[in-house]
Order: structure tokens, then sequence, then C-alpha cells
């Protein structure tokens, strides 16, 4: 590990301040960050510790829902009695998550900034289209946990267990540099490879994520969420559904968001359609399993995850509409 | 003088001072009190460990060397991995006729140590056995817990189960049973049956979304032990005992073992005995390998013990008068024959000494112990739990019946046991290496996608201990350190194929394997086996 200085602002405009100096990274609990530090993937001479700021820490709710600050522990939010009512998608995928040591540090907003765990992206010895070089060596390397749709520039898939749950919320991601606030809706907040290869999520320098809004009019307690992983203790998603049923109480308002699959969170309106078309019966779930893999271009060593798709959906389905395991 | 973390003390200051090394041994001083895990990969000093050495007698001051993540598993060495074609004959009875094996193992860049072990443990009739090294640029080959062998296994007791589904009416357990002639593992296999629930009814073969199924192998080690080993027992006139040997203690408890074999011997409680190992400037010991540092310590410990007491018990026959063969030791008291006291303590014993102390060095007895055995035997069966929609397996519980001679500290063998089934369920499900076929580089040379068993996925682990004073030497006790890994990923891979009614032949079993596997049986032109047979 090459030696480092650390920043401790106390101010969201001076942690922004000291990034459009020289672009150094910041660092919530740093349980990604400090990791690809030691491994010479990412070699800063400063990083600006997020944790002296006041007012982005903790949960909070007001007549547009409920607040999470960028640095709330993914635990406290889990556990959080807010969000295991109004938005219990969000808390267990959370629990899925890592480990218990690593949701006892990490924080929400670290979650959904994280970058993503190519192993040639993490490996000092390559460079590709989204480290600064060109091409992509996992489309014609070893691409067995790499993603199945979007994957033509880049094949990453989105690391963030809490992404596609807070896209399939409608999450709103506050964030906010020197020159001001804006907002971004979660599905708009992660960037794809084709966007810009380069960028994880869409903040520009100076920018940070200060908070994310659940909103109250998304609420719904008829939901769904499956995903399955090698090891179900430190280790990541291999595939994930996320299903939400009538939104807000809204007959017919679906959301169907797949995780893990792809560069950002994929949002699949054609399921949410067949979903609309009525009851959830044997048949619909069976077209389900048909569609969900349509548009997937699969790799040498990643067709499985089509199959684990249908498994997937048809597991968070059946959950959403309070079915049994069939 | 070099601290070092070796399973081989006196190996690594050989190596320290061969041609390589070029460090004169008696001028070379290797200390290792704690191996902190060693499972084969520091049998040797490796070039890590001699450069070091090198390093600070070229430059004449203390040089520490240490290999991160990435080092040990780019340049330390793997555990080979294993190609195997297996063709079984057996007539109508069940009885195996021959065998075919070949063999294909990776040493790196070297050679040797890449062959599989199938071969040793059922009645095969005729073999013909053929093993290649092909030699590969990812680094060479180390030593695993039982290197060559849960490879073997996991073709072997495949092949095994396959065999057995071929003969009608025959269960894989009886078919096992039919070719081994083993008496302890005859055993063992009721034993392993009856805690697994082999018999139970349960949803296999692929006909639930949630299957369940079970599967069997066993195991043959060698480890009785052999030469090289002196203990030296000091009992001084102030009444410390120690005992000293230097070899090290790979984790296995070599340290409290050899305490309690002195202590025994001596006649006094464990507390009494202080054990001084890992260092070359005592008698020489042996390397933890094979599984053979306990038989090969402990009986030169209880000989060194046994004339140890018989000095002392003749210093104090000469001091009060009494007959040197008429007295003992127990309890820390010395008594007589026929158990009365003589009203003295060990203690007070040991203050009759004229000297400072008495020293008695002994090697390892040489003698032949026949008809008692080399070879412990072991039986495994795993129950798992296959997810059908997302492929994921789950080891719901292991049965690990083991035997190892005389069992001198029941605690430290269970925990081998305990160690060897999980890294064992580790190796069937997670472990690999990621070569990038462009670059021929590891990629997954970290513990993130380098993936091992974790605590939530670790199946509850009946062990069965089996008590057997079979063992070839004055202690009666063979080594556990390897046996209990042997089996553990062919059981497993066994139980996945009754779960799912189809055979994955590749480890680690993984998701997409199991997916793959589902779809192929699936798919219209793949359904060439029996409905509702065990596979
Ligand atoms: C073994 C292991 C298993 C894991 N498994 C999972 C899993 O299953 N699911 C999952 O979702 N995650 C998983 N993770 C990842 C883990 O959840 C993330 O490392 C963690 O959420 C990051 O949070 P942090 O606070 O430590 O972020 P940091 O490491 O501090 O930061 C991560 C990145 O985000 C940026 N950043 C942090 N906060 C902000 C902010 N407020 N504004 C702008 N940028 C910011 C940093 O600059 C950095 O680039 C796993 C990690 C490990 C080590
Ligand atoms: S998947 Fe993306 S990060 Fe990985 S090698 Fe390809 S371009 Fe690079």
């Amino acid at each position: 590990m090459k030696p480092f200085q650390v920043a401790l602002p106390s101010t969201i405009d001076q942690a922004s301040k000291l990034q459009l100096k020289d672009a150094s990274p910041f660092m919530a609990a740093g349980t990604d960050l400090l990791v690809r530090i030691k491994d010479y993937v990412t070699v800063p001479d400063m990083i600006i510790d997020l944790k002296r700021i006041d007012g982005i820490n903790g949960i909070t709710s007001d007549d547009r829902g409920v607040w999470l600050g960028a640095l709330t522990r993914m635990h406290d939010v889990a556990v959080s009695e807010k969000i295991q009512q109004g938005y219990p998608a969000l808390a267990e995928t959370i629990r899925n998550a890592a480990t218990p040591q690593i949701r006892n540090m990490a924080t929400i907003g670290g979650n959904i900034c994280q970058q993503p765990r190519c192993w040639y992206l993490r490996h000092e010895g390559y460079s590709c289209a989204k480290n600064g070089g060109s091409g992509c060596w996992a489309r014609d390397g070893e691409n067995e946990f790499h993603a199945i749709f979007g994957n033509k520039v880049c094949a990453v898939v989105q690391p963030s267990n809490a992404a596609p749950v807070l896209v399939a919320y409608g999450a709103v991601i506050e964030v906010q540099g020197s020159d001001g606030k804006r907002e971004i809706p979660a599905g708009e907040f992660f960037v794809t490879p084709e966007q810009d290869p380069r960028k994880d999520v869409d903040l520009t320098s100076g920018e940070l994520v200060t908070r994310i809004l659940l909103p109250a009019e998304n609420r719904t307690t008829r939901w769904g969420y499956s995903e399955a992983r090698e090891k179900q203790s430190f280790d990541w998603a291999l595939a994930s559904v996320t299903v939400l049923l009538d939104r807000g109480g809204r007959a017919g308002e679906h959301r169907v968001v797949l995780g893990a699959v792809s560069p950002v969170p994929l949002r699949r309106k054609d399921l949410e359609k067949i979903l609309a078309g009525g009851a959830v019966d044997g048949d619909r779930i069976s077209s389900l399993k048909k569609k969900v893999g349509e548009g997937a271009t699969p790799l040498s060593g990643n067709g499985y995850k089509v199959q684990m798709l249908q498994g997937l959906i048809g597991k968070a389905v059946r959950q959403a509409s309070g079915q049994k395991e069939g | 003088m070099c601290w070092a973390s070796t399973q081989a003390t006196f190996g690594f200051r050989g190596e320290l001072s061969s041609s390589w090394g070029k460090v004169n041994a008696s001028e070379c001083r290797v200390l290792c009190e704690y191996v902190g895990g060693g499972f084969g990969s520091k049998f040797s000093a490796g070039r890590e460990g001699v450069i070091g050495a090198l390093l600070a007698k070229q430059a004449g001051v203390p040089v520490k060397m240490l290999l991160d993540r990435s080092g040990e598993q780019t340049s330390a060495g793997n555990r080979p991995d294993s190609l195997q074609k297996i063709r079984m004959g057996v007539n109508k009875d069940g009885i195996i006729q021959a065998v075919q094996i070949r063999s294909w193992g990776t040493p790196g860049t070297g050679t040797g140590g890449a062959g599989a072990h199938n071969d040793g443990i059922y009645k095969l009739g005729e073999v013909d056995k053929v093993e290649y090294g092909v030699r590969t640029n990812c680094g060479g080959a180390r030593a695993h817990r039982a290197p060559g062998w849960p490879q073997g296994s996991f073709a072997l007791e495949q092949m095994m189960d396959m065999a057995a589904a071929s003969i009608e009416g025959i269960d894989p357990i009886e078919f096992r049973k039919k070719n081994d002639d083993h008496p302890i593992r005859g055993a063992e296999y009721d034993i392993a049956r009856e805690r697994i629930g082999w018999d139970n009814d349960r949803i296999r073969g692929g006909a639930g979304s949630i299957c369940s199924g079970v599967g069997m192998a066993s195991n043959l080690w060698f480890s009785a032990g052999g030469g090289g080993a002196s203990a030296l027992v000091r009992i001084a006139k102030d009444g410390a005992v120690e005992i000293r040997n230097g070899a090290q203690d790979i984790g296995t408890g070599t340290r409290t073992v050899m305490g309690m074999v002195a202590a025994e011997e001596l006649g006094i409680p464990l507390e009494m005995v202080s054990t001084r190992i890992g260092d070359t400037n005592d008698p020489q010991g042996p390397m933890s390998g094979g599984s053979t540092t306990i038989g090969t310590l402990t009986p030169a410990a209880r000989l060194a013990a046994h004339y140890a007491k018989k000095e002392l018990l003749a210093v104090v026959a000469e001091r009060k008068g009494w007959d040197p063969t008429d007295l003992d030791i127990r309890a820390a008291r010395v008594i007589k024959n026929d158990g009365s006291d003589t009203g003295l303590s060990f203690q007070e014993a040991c203050a009759l000494m004229d000297d400072d102390a008495i020293e008695v060095l002994k090697a390892r007895p040489r003698r032949n112990y026949a008809g008692f055995s080399d070879t412990n035997a072991g039986v495994q069966a795993a129950e798992v739990e296959v997810d059908m929609d997302t492929g994921v397996v789950r080891v719901k519980k292991v049965v690990a019946v083991a035997d190892a001679g005389k069992l001198i500290n029941p605690l430290t063998a269970e925990s081998q046991v305990r160690g060897g089934v999980t890294q064992g369920v580790s190796y069937a499900l997670h472990e690999r290496r990621i070569m990038d076929r462009q670059k021929g580089r590891m990629l997954n040379d970290d513990l993130e996608n380098y993936k091992i068993l974790g605590s939530v996925d670790c199946p509850e682990i009946d062990v069965v201990l089996i008590d057997v004073y079979n063992g070839k030497s004055n202690t009666q006790v063979m080594g556990l350190g390897e046996p209990p890994i042997v089996a553990t990923a062919a059981a497993v891979a066994n139980a996945v194929a009754d779960a799912i009614g189809t055979r994955i032949f590749e480890i680690p079993i993984t998701p997409k394997k199991v997916l793959e596997a589902i779809a192929k049986k699936n798919a219209p032109a793949g359904g060439k086996t029996k409905k509702g047979a065990r596979l």
C-alpha cells in the first residue's frame, strides 16, 4: 500500500472543494475504498473522510417519505422500523449482503457508490475500458460472474444489493457539491457503460451523495425479493429479482428490477406488463420465466444466469403475491 | 537463527544448509513454536524461506520475509488440479473385477506430486493405472492436506456409486461393503448410514424445488509413524519435569499430547509436565507431514519417560533401601506394587537426587509390532439440499466416522476431523483458481474470489471417533490430520447426484454447474438414466 493522507472536512462544501482540487476520493466506512488502496487498484495521495460531516447520517422522515443519510450504516437501515414497515424489500436485501461485520461498518451511501467487482478491474495487471484503457477482458475471458444484459462495452455487474431495490421503490438520490444540490431518480443514478464506461454513478467531481429518499407514495406491503449466491456470507449475489406489486396501493403499478446481471439495475417493463395482465397463477409465472431471459446476451461462462433468473423470478413473484414456495 | 512458520524445523534447517542455502547446519537454529496453519504448504522452506535467510546472512541484519495473499497463491505452490478417467468392471454379484484409471495432474512448472490416489481403499481386482504430470505455467505443486487423495476419492467414489447403480438391487453402501474387507470400516459404514438418515424418505432426484440427497465415501491413511525422532525427559531435583523435542506443532496439539504421554508414564498429572518443542537445538523430531507426527513422537516420549521414571525410582530405592522393582509412581505419589503408599510424594522423591536432574534421551523404538496396524479407516456421509431454481447447494450435515488407533486426546482428534470436513466441504463447493485464458494470470489471488467455506455455510458436523488400540507402536496411536479431508468432497458429490438426479463430475460444485447439469438432464436428448434410480 502506498502511504496517503487523510483529510477530515466538517462541511459538504469543504469536502467538495477538496475533491475539486485534486480528485481525491471520498471515503465513508472504507470497506470498499481501503481494500482497493491495499490492492493498488486505486492509488490516491489523499482520501477525503466524510465522517465529520453533520447532517448526512441517520434516518428521518417527512411528508415526502423516509430519508436515509448517506453515512447511515447498512445494519441500521436493515433494522430500522421505518424501513421494515414501509420498504421491507430494502431491509431484506441489506440483510443478505456481505457479512455482519461489513454491514456494521459500511454505509448506504458507500454501498450505492462502491466500485464493481470485476476481477480484471481489480487486478493491477489489466487495464480496460472501465479504468482508462480500452476493450473488455471479461468478454473473451473469464466471465462467470459478469453481466448477461447490456454487456457490449463493459460486462461488470452493479454490485450493490441495495441498488435494484432502490430503483424499484423509485428512490431519489440527493447529491450535493459546492455548486448546490441535485435530486436524481435512482433509475438514472447508475450509469451504463454506453453512457460512460469509466463512471459507475452520476456524480461529477466534487459531488457527494448526501441523502436517499424513499418516497412515501411508493410504499407497499406486497413485495418479493429473491437472490442467489454461492456462499451465504462473505460473497456477492449472482443474480437478484425485486418485485413490488401495487406500489402505493395503486392497482397494477408493479415494478420488476433485476440485480447483478447487468452494469446497472435492470428495470423490466415487459415483465411488469405481464404481471399487470391478471392474477398471479402458474401460467403467468411461466410467461414471466419465458420472458425474463429475453434480450440477454450471455458470454461464454455466464449463460446459467438466465436459468437462475427464471428460478428467482418465480420465487419473488410468489412471495409478493403471498403464495407459498411451489 | 531463523524463526519460521514451518511444518519441519529440521527439514527447514536442512534446506538452509543444502548447496542452495549455503549455511552450516550447526550454525543454524530454526525455531517454530506455533505454525499457525500449514496444511502441507509449509512442508519445505520454499524459495521464500531460503531467500529470507540468505538475505539476512548477506546483509548481516535481521530480515523478515512475508508473503501476502497474492504471493502465497501465485508463487508458493498449489494443490494440483487433477483430471481422471475411470472405467470399472463389476460382475453381476457386485464384485469389482477390474479398474482402469488414467489421471492427469498439474505440477505447475515442476514435476511430481500431481498423482491421484484412489486405488488403495477398495478391492478393485485388476488395476491398470497410469498417472501423467501435465506441466502448466501456473506455479508449482505443493502438498495440501492428504496430497492427491481428495482428488482421487472424488473420482473413484462417484464411479463406485455409478457402478452400484448399474446393478439391480444393490445400494451404494452395500456395494462398498462387498468390495471392502477392512474390519473397522465395515462397522463404520453402518454407523454413518444410521446417523445421516440414509434410509429416510426425501424429495430426491430433482423431483421438487428443493431436493435433498445423501452420499457416502470412505478413506484410508497410513499414519502409525516412523523413525527419526527422539525425546528428552528431564526430571529436576526440585520436581520440575520437562519433555523436549525439536519438532513443531502444526496445530494438531503435539505439545499437549507429548506432555500427556510423559505424564501418564511418569504417573503425575499433566500440569506438572512442561513441554518444549519447535527448536532444532532440541532432539530431532519429524516433519509434520503424512499425519505421522503423533505416531512418530509419542513412542519416543513414552520410552524416555519410562526410563526417566526408572532412574528416579532407582535413586529412591537406593536412598531408602527399598527394592526398585517394587516401586512405581501414581498420582504423583511413590507407591509399592501392592498399591500401598510409601509416604513419599513425587516431589520428595526428586529431592533425594544427588545430581541436579535426571535426563533421559530415547529414540523411537524400531520394533515391528506384528499384528498391529498402520492404516486408519474412516467413512463419511453427507446430506445436502439443492435449490433446483438457483443451483445453490447447501451441505446440511456431514457424519464423519474416524479412527486413529488409540485416541490420546479426543478433543484435539475431534477438532482435526471437524477441520478436515470443513476444508473438504470448501473444496467441494468453492475452491478453485481462476486463470485468465488470455494472459495466464490468476484472477482470484485473493480471499474474495478464491472462495472458502464460511461459518454460515458450515454444515452440522457429527464426529464419531472410534477408539481402537491397533496402532503399530508402544502408544498404539495413529495420526488424524489428513484422513478426514479425503472423503468429504466425494461424499458431497454423491449426495448432490442423489438430490438432483444427475452427476457433476467437476469440482467445485457451483450453482452454475448445478444449473447446467439440470438443464442438460431436462433437455430432450439427455434422458438416458432410469427414472427413480439412484445415480
Ligand atoms: C466480503 C465482502 C462481501 C460483500 N458483499 C456484498 C453484497 O453481498 N452486497 C453488497 O451490496 N455489497 C457487498 N459488499 C460491499 C460492501 O457493501 C461495500 O463495500 C460497502 O457498502 C461500501 O460502503 P462504505 O461505507 O465502506 O464505502 P467506502 O469504501 O467508504 O466507499 C465506497 C466508494 O463509494 C464512494 N463513496 C462513499 N460514500 C460516498 C458518498 N456519500 N458520496 C459519494 N461517494 C461516496 C467512495 O469514494 C468509494 O469509491 C461486500 C464487501 C465485502 C468486502
Ligand atoms: S467487464 Fe468492464 S471492468 Fe471488467 S474487464 Fe470488461 S470493461 Fe473492464
